[in-house]
């Protein structure tokens, strides 16, 4: 595989490995060190990420469930205003019977 | 394998070490193991920050997370593909209800007045009052308990003489 691998890093990052270059050939072969590393930081990230999934689904559940609510309600105040419309519209158009038949006498 | 590495600036010294095929090869499959990029891997052990494991982290522990993470993952993608058409049938029903408080203020203006001109009671209106302000104060934010009342309404028939309903909420 006789390749080359390029990594960018910060010049701070870069200016530490030249003060630390005697050391890097050593930190190459701690590949055990490498593996429990990673293993540590995907543990952290899965337990964060779960945390996170789990507030944000407990407010959309929340949410969710208060429209469930809200669009029920609204149904049925719907229903009932049409209904009130309805009588209202039959009285109104009775009483100004009335007042025109009180407005001839 | 040759690792060259720089921070991208010109006239740079730039640090180079050599590393055996075989580990540069397991380095990839650590890397992937745990789902990260073959740069941070590498980053992590050239420079030596190193973490320990204090907690025995076994790989079953890592899958039920990973397990418990995607279930949670589809809950709420699909909580999010229920949501959107929900919200937009409940706004496009409270704009109804809007309209239907406008039309029925004017319809009890006009009420109140020929009940005055025919020296009839006036009516009570509190319970429809109550559902025209909660919808003509709606902006658009779905609330089930606000509203100037919150309290239902109460069913149709006589609903105008405050008859209570017929046992629902």
């Amino acid at each position: 595989m006789a390749g080359r691998f390029e990594l960018r890093v910060s010049p701070e990052e870069l200016a530490r490995l030249r003060r630390e270059r005697g050391l890097l050939k050593e930190r190459l072969r701690e590949l055990e060190k490498l593996e429990e590393t990673l293993r540590v930081l995907r543990y952290r990230y899965l337990l964060e990420r779960i945390n996170e999934l789990e507030v944000r689904l407990r407010e959309m559940e929340e949410h969710y469930n208060s429209l469930v609510e809200f669009e029920r309600m609204a149904t049925e105040d719907k229903k009932w205003l049409m209904e009130v419309r309805k009588e209202l519209s039959r009285e109104n158009h009775e009483l100004e019977g009335r007042v025109k038949l009180e407005n001839r006498s | 394998m040759r690792i060259v590495v720089s921070s991208g600036k010109r006239l740079e010294r730039k640090v180079s070490l050599e590393i055996p095929d075989r580990d540069f090869r397991r380095i990839e499959e650590i890397a992937e193991k745990y789902g990260f990029r073959i740069e941070e891997a590498v980053k992590i052990l050239l420079t030596g920050d190193f973490l320990e494991d204090e907690e025995g982290i076994t790989d079953e522990r890592l899958e039920e997370l990973e397990a418990r993470m995607s279930e949670l993952e589809g809950k709420l993608y699909g909580l999010e593909g229920k949501w959107s058409p929900l919200k937009f049938r409940t706004y496009y029903l409270a704009m109804d209800n809007q309209n239907l408080a406008i039309q029925l203020s004017a319809m009890i203006a006009q009420n109140k007045r020929l009940r005055e001109k025919l020296g009839l009671p006036p009516r009570d209106y509190e319970r429809v009052i109550e559902k025209i302000q909660y919808y003509l104060n709606f902006g658009g934010e779905v609330n089930p308990e606000g509203g100037p009342s919150g309290r239902r309404p109460r069913r149709t028939q006589g609903a105008l003489r405050g008859e209570p309903s017929s046992g629902r909420r």
